[in-house]
């Protein structure tokens, strides 16, 4: 070890596009392993959402804003020894090389963990890093370096279209722009400009419609590396992989070009002595088998999440020990696991699909088109035994129309139009190529079409095949058995056979079709490793047994959607960590693996299965819980679970549900066990950062320490408690009040959102959702508030604000950017002795952000 | 697709579909981890006589290529996965895994809880098993009556001398049961490659005058290999560069004294972590290991180890304290698998270079 | 103009292949002590020392000797200089490996032997070194080899390690 006492990480901050809750799921694990070392964790984050900043998983948490300034002051308070560079994105990176230009590390003596310097100027960089690959002997595309238009037409004279343009050193998520021809490359230029840093872009030669590879590598400060796991996209270079169905393991490659990939993935991370995880994107020209290097991420990220949750190998845990200089053979894992995983290169006996969500149902505005450009929010797994039923559970959890009962529903595209979205892909697009098969299209005609291996659409035949089968077979064994077999539910049963699922269901089990369900481990089943987690398919075996104890089931967030799914993400986390000290056996049922609800610490036990209601069903079968917990998103589910005879505690704690209309709109915040009612304190909305004309985003303050404003509500403190009574369940409210006549009256009231209660958790220091869990249990208020501090005691404002992802989206359309909580992709948290400085604070950091 | 079954000598049945060949096939079953790869493990002589389980669901994605051949035909008794691919076949691709199967005379059957397959195997050891169309008492009873050749070697190895000509050094190959990658290895390297049976003389490898012998990967028991082998290695070793894989390892041990020694669980896949001893580096190679050396008999005097599996301790590698005779247990050449450990063939080369001097 | 002859890879390997020879011809290690010559020899010594420790479980010495004062190439009034040649242990009746990157004219190794025989009588003395480019000046040759390279007489053959250097890997640089 590096004789380490103390470690600083950086946070993510805001979540957005790209950023949803990786970074804090990975700070979670990363920090308690690191303190299990004996070592101090220092935790910078302003993201209200952290359940790592709030739920202990450093030794000290500072809420402030991730600029050089600020962490220049914490790091000379604190003086750590080392600084874990990985845990917030790209944006943290560009931090991080300040602070070293700064000169702020070394006159601190704090150790950069995990990377040279040049690789920092390196991920800044992209051009840098190309350089590097070039001279390690690795394939680069060709690419060029230009701070003008004049000399990007110069490279184009060589290159010629189809090009990329990237922005040098962005200051938002890195988007690649593909440029078909001068208008596209004129627009790509300019923005690219406008973002970057340097004021430069790179323009490369395009590889539209290779195979796009993604490898995942682990090496220890000694030189030693593994591979995590190899993953493959579905769609072809072009799309964003972000935007693209990614399976796990790799699919359609041999194993020459699987070896190529990992010994170039294992070489890169040598030769940049990089400590950690790395995640590497290749592009394959499926018929030379030349590939060629597309990016090198060392940084936390999506592609590394999924690693995680597709092969059980304790990723981050594993991660946290080489960042302080534990040896990938001395790494101790808890007795659930086998001695020596973290070297056991995990090996898959499922199959993992990750499939993105997209924000259209919201932003109207946002371009169907897929292209080099992320403009997915979210993204879901589906896990099976095939790749049909990998990809129809995906599919399924993405809660989007059931794609794949299909054949009842032509879709209405004229001949040319069809082409035209196999060769121009949009969102959603497996409609399209189903349609496209079951309009009888070959197989190889349209792999050549979209640039998808056949092998995938022979997969989708198979699938249309079975439901083809399904629905000329009416109740026969055979028929559904095949079905489920390879990923179908009762309601598919049910909409093929024109009746209810309860009857298929009934069907199934008068048949002994059963589902198993089978453990995600990393060793395919060579060795014995209790990773608590598990997804279902229809097997012989079953590997999942009914937990011991009170057992709670919590139906997890779902994919991270524009609006604050990202805080529903926050409170399903502090659900099952306040279950679990409870003295409940905490079960999460989830199929996003960004999600920090799968941190291995929070529930005893994952499932990783989509939200229909068979699905639910058929966990809930084996489980047989005494509670069941849903969030805003399924209080459909939740009464069906409700009508079925569970016990379900619904919580309808959701968005902000208005926007600012006038200043200094005051609210009370209450808690009530349906008995008693308790104040929280007093709340005020204000408006936002509001960088362009209709952009109305609010900031909520909390505390309001008004004398008189205080003394009118205790005046009003009878109404306020008959109103939330006469509302009648436990739960933690807002009541809105209006001034009429200079004088404050009761206005609405309505369950607290999820904004606030994050908001008054940090202001108190007493988490609201443990304060909910307890009365929603149906303990009196007098022994839940028992550690509520006196607010007048308090000398700190706090102040928090939505933030949106208009820049990362390019929606420029004044009707579209209105800044309501429903387009929020995250938040941002900032505290002051006054509101001014608590307002400086918040902005700091985000002077170009829309909140 | 039709219902069979797979069937094991403990009693227990998979119901599955069939694909590639009708044929009822009796072999011993053994689980294989490998990722990628299934045409190269398929076609691996190893794997003689055996039924291999993939634990990798989808197996036929990428069909059957040219270049990923272990050996021009493959010898393995049957093919038990979870789901098998439909494909193109194409001027690459010219068989689909079906299609190869058929010709090649090799019941395949798909639909099997592989998962569930592998931890009975792992706690049994390999059994043997049949793929048969019926489970009933009589396919049992044949099943427990089917009594396994222990003649692999011979079955595969070739009967008589090839070459593969090359304009570099001068390599005698060792044939028990070759894998390819062995001699597209050799091949890279330049070697002029003469491949003899296993039952060439010391007098026959001396009068080709090589610079190096390399005894081969193959399937079975050591012991059940004649004596004269390993009279035929000791003769070897202290008179030319000598280097071992596989099998080939474990005679190589058995000639300097050791003792070999069944290992359960086996190892067949590419993800377990292997030290080599003399720089404390940690690699990744494909095994297919049955068999390992018992460490408790190996003369230290004579042997060093040089290589050892992290996971369970086993020896992967030896070599003389005396000239430079060594051997590794796993598959250097990878072909399926990682190819960190493709330098032991440089350090065969590179000592016999350094056995013959310098070039000036 | 530069050229890697010898990667990192194959610089490990030559180091093995040396350590197991050492093993072969000393049949084992008893009574040996590594010599590396100043600088880089030191640093190939001690990765020879390091190997025979991992594969014999045992200790084996690592002297550094610093021949600039015993060249006879060098003006008089240098090699005079006392005191430059230091080993923190006896040799006498051990068996030496002298341990250079580079042999070329020999003339190196003549030095370091006559620095080693002022030390006292070992058992024997034989010479290990990473490249033999040829060139030889006086009648000597080495007993462990990582890579013959030949060479014309104005290249210069030049041994990076990562202790040094940062990186491991030989370089043949031409400067016309």
């Amino acid at each position: 070890m590096n004789n380490l006492q103390k470690v600083l990480i950086i946070g993510a901050g805001h979540n957005d596009i790209g950023r949803e809750g990786q970074h804090d799921a990975a700070i979670t694990q990363i920090g308690s392993a690191i303190r299990k070392l004996g070592i101090a964790v220092v935790l910078v984050d302003n993201n209200p959402f952290s359940v790592a900043a709030e739920n202990n998983f450093a030794d000290k948490v500072y809420i402030e804003p991730l600029t050089v300034g600020a962490l220049t002051k914490i790091i000379a308070t604190e003086q750590p020894d080392g600084l874990i560079p990985s845990l917030g994105g790209i944006q943290r990176v560009s931090l991080i090389q300040a602070l070293i230009r700064n000169n702020v590390l070394k006159n601190n003596h704090v150790q950069l963990l995990q990377w040279d310097a040049e690789t920092i100027d390196m991920i800044v960089n992209p051009a840098l890093m190309s350089n590097r690959l070039k001279a390690l002997g690795q394939p680069v595309i060709a690419s060029q370096v230009v701070a003008s238009q004049a000399e990007a037409d110069e490279v184009m004279a060589h290159v010629g279209f189809p090009v990329i343009v990237k922005s040098v050193a962005p200051r938002i998520e890195a988007s690649r722009q593909l440029c078909e021809d001068e208008e596209d490359f004129v627009r790509a230029l300019t923005m690219g400009f406008k973002v970057s840093a340097t004021k430069q872009c790179i323009v490369e030669q395009s590889i539209v419609g290779y195979k796009e590879i993604e490898f995942i590598g682990m090496r220890d400060a000694k030189g030693t590396a593994l591979l995590i796991s190899g993953m493959e996209n579905f769609d072809p270079v072009g799309i964003h992989s972000a935007d693209s169905i990614v399976f796990a393991p790799t699919q359609t490659i041999t194993d020459q070009e699987y070896q190529q990939f990992r010994q170039a993935t294992l070489e890169i991370m040598q030769a940049l002595h990089i400590v950690g995880p790395c995640h590497m994107q290749f592009a394959l020209d499926p018929v030379t088998q030349q590939y060629y290097v597309i990016k090198v991420t060392p940084y936390f990220d999506r592609a590394m999440a999924m690693a995680a949750r597709a092969t059980g190998y304790p990723l981050a845990t594993i991660a946290a020990n080489l960042m302080v200089g534990v040896s990938l053979s001395e790494v101790k894992l808890s007795k659930r696991y086998r001695k020596q995983t973290a070297l056991i290169e995990p090996v898959l006996d499922h199959i993992v699909c990750r499939i993105p969500i997209w924000p259209f149902n919201v932003l109207k505005k946002v371009s169907h088109q897929l292209d080099t450009v992320m403009e997915s929010t979210g993204s879901v797994i589906g896990v099976g035994r095939s790749t049909e039923e990998a990809l129809l559970k995906g599919l399924r959890a993405t809660d989007e129309s059931r794609y794949h009962v299909i054949a009842n529903q032509p879709q209405q595209y004229s001949e040319g139009e069809l082409i035209q979205r196999l060769i121009h892909p949009q969102a959603g697009r497996m409609l399209v190529l189903l349609e496209a098969l079951n309009r009888g299209y070959q197989i190889d005609e349209l792999a050549e079409l979209t640039k998808i291996d056949a092998f995938y659409f022979y997969k989708l035949s198979h699938i249309i095949e079975i439901e083809q089968a399904l629905r000329e077979h009416p109740f026969d064994v055979h028929a559904l058995g095949r079905a489920k077999y390879f990923g179908f539910t009762d309601e598919d049963a049910a909409a093929a056979w024109q009746t209810e699922p309860a009857k298929v269901s009934h069907f199934a089990i008068e048949n002994e079709i059963h589902p198993t369900f089978k453990e995600i481990e990393p060793t395919a089943g060579e060795f014995t490793e209790q990773t608590n987690t598990y997804y279902s398919t229809y097997e012989y075996d079953n590997e999942s047994q009914q937990l011991a104890g009170q057992r709670a089931i919590v139906i997890g967030s779902g994919p991270n959607r524009i609006g604050t799914n990202h805080g529903n993400d926050y409170l399903v986390s502090q659900l099952l960590f306040y279950l679990k000290k409870a003295d409940y056996q905490p079960i999460l049922i989830n199929a996003n693996p960004n999600s920090v609800a799968m941190t291995p610490q929070l529930a005893a036990k994952r499932y990783v299965e989509p939200k229909q209601v068979s699905d639910i069903l058929n966990v809930l079968a084996i489980e047989k819980p005494e509670v069941i917990f849903t969030t805003y998103h399924d209080e459909h589910l939740g009464q069906i679970l409700t009508d079925l005879g569970y016990h379900v505690i619904q919580i309808d704690n959701s968005l902000p549900r208005e926007q600012i209309k006038t200043n200094d709109q005051p609210a009370v915040e209450v808690i009530t066990d349906g008995k008693d009612v308790q104040i929280f304190g007093i709340s005020e909305i204000i408006a936002g950062n509001n960088l362009r004309s209709n952009v109305r985003g609010s900031i909520e303050v909390f505390p309001i320490q008004d004398k008189a404003e205080n003394k009118a509500i205790e005046a009003l403190s009878i109404e306020i408690k008959h109103r939330v009574l006469s509302y009648g369940t436990p739960g933690v409210y807002t009541v809105r009040l209006t001034i009429i006549d200079e004088e404050l009256h009761l206005a609405t009231i309505e369950p607290m959102s999820l904004a606030m209660m994050a908001l008054i958790s940090k202001a108190s220091g007493s988490s609201v959702t443990r304060l909910l869990l307890h009365v929603k249990l149906g303990e009196p208020l007098s022994q839940v508030m028992y550690d509520y501090p006196d607010l007048a005691k308090l000398k700190r404002v706090f102040v928090q604000a939505n933030t949106f992802p208009y820049n990362q989206l390019q929606i420029y359309d004044e009707a579209e950017v209105t800044g309501e909580p429903g387009h929020a992709t995250g938040a941002v948290i900032a505290y002051g002795a006054t509101l001014r400085a608590a307002l400086d604070a918040l902005n700091e950091g985000n002077e170009s952000t829309d909140f | 697709m039709a219902d069979r079954y797979l069937i094991l000598e403990d009693g227990s049945a998979y119901l599955g579909e069939g694909f590639g060949s009708p044929a009822v096939s009796t072999g011993e079953i053994v689980f294989n981890t490998s990722m990628t790869g299934y045409q190269e493990i398929i076609t691996n002589q190893i794997y003689h006589n055996q039924i291999i389980a993939f634990t990798q669901p989808t197996i036929g994605s990428y069909g059957i290529n040219h270049d990923s051949y272990e050996s021009i035909l493959p010898t393995v008794k049957g093919v038990v996965v979870r789901d098998v691919a439909s494909i193109s076949t194409n001027r690459q691709r010219r068989w689909s895994l079906d299609q190869y199967l058929k010709q090649q005379n090799i019941p395949g059957i798909s639909h099997i809880d592989t998962r569930h397959l592998a931890k009975q195997l792992r706690a049994s050891g390999p059994m043997k098993a049949s793929i048969v169309d019926v489970a009933d008492a009589h396919a049992f009873d044949q099943l427990g009556a089917t009594v396994l050749t222990n003649q692999q070697v011979a079955a595969v190895a070739t009967p008589k001398p090839f070459p593969n000509p090359g304009t570099g050094l001068n390599v005698v190959v060792i044939d028990f049961g070759l894998k390819h990658g062995i001699l597209r290895e050799l091949s890279k390297r330049a070697c002029n490659v003469t491949v003899l049976p296993y039952t060439a003389t010391t007098e026959e490898i001396i009068n080709l005058d090589p610079d190096g012998v390399i005894l081969s990967t193959g399937p079975g028991k050591p012991q059940d290999l004649p004596d004269s082998v390993l009279t035929m290695i000791q003769n070897i070793q202290n008179r030319i560069p000598l280097f071992a894989i596989g099998l080939g390892h474990e005679l190589f041990a058995m000639a300097n004294g050791a003792q070999i020694m069944k290992l359960s669980p086996e190892h067949h896949g590419a993800n377990h972590p292997i030290r080599e001893v003399i720089t404390n580096q940690i690699i990744y190679a494909s095994q297919g290991q049955g068999f390992a050396v018992d460490p408790t008999t190996i003369d230290r005097n004579k042997l060093i180890t040089t290589f050892v599996d992290l996971i369970d301790g086993t020896i992967q590698g030896l070599r003389y304290r005396d000239f430079p005779a060594f051997s590794v247990q796993f598959f250097p050449d990878g072909a399926p698998g990682p190819t960190d450990a493709l330098d032991v063939f440089d350090e065969f080369v590179e000592s016999m270079q350094q056995a013959r001097g310098p070039v000036w | 103009m530069q050229k890697e002859v010898v990667d990192s890879m194959a610089m490990k390997r030559a180091l093995t292949r040396i350590t197991y020879e050492i093993i072969e011809q000393n049949k084992g290690i008893r009574d040996i002590v590594l010599v590396g010559i100043k600088t880089r020899g030191v640093y190939v010594a001690q990765r020879i020392a390091e190997r025979l420790q991992q594969l014999e479980s045992s200790t084996v010495p690592v002297g550094e000797l610093d021949i600039t004062p015993f060249r006879d190439d060098q003006p008089l009034d240098i090699a005079l200089a006392p005191g430059k040649y230091q080993l923190a242990f006896p040799v006498a009746d051990k068996r030496v490996i002298l341990v250079d990157d580079v042999l070329f004219t020999g003339r190196t190794i003549r030095a370091a032997l006559d620095a080693l025989m002022g030390g006292g009588r070992p058992q024997s003395i034989s010479l290990a070194v990473l490249v033999d480019r040829g060139h030889r000046e006086l009648p000597i040759r080495a007993d462990f080899i990582g890579k013959n390279i030949p060479t014309a007489l104005q290249e210069r053959i030049k041994v990076s390690v990562t202790e040094v250097d940062g990186h491991d890997g030989i370089e043949i640089i031409n400067d016309n």
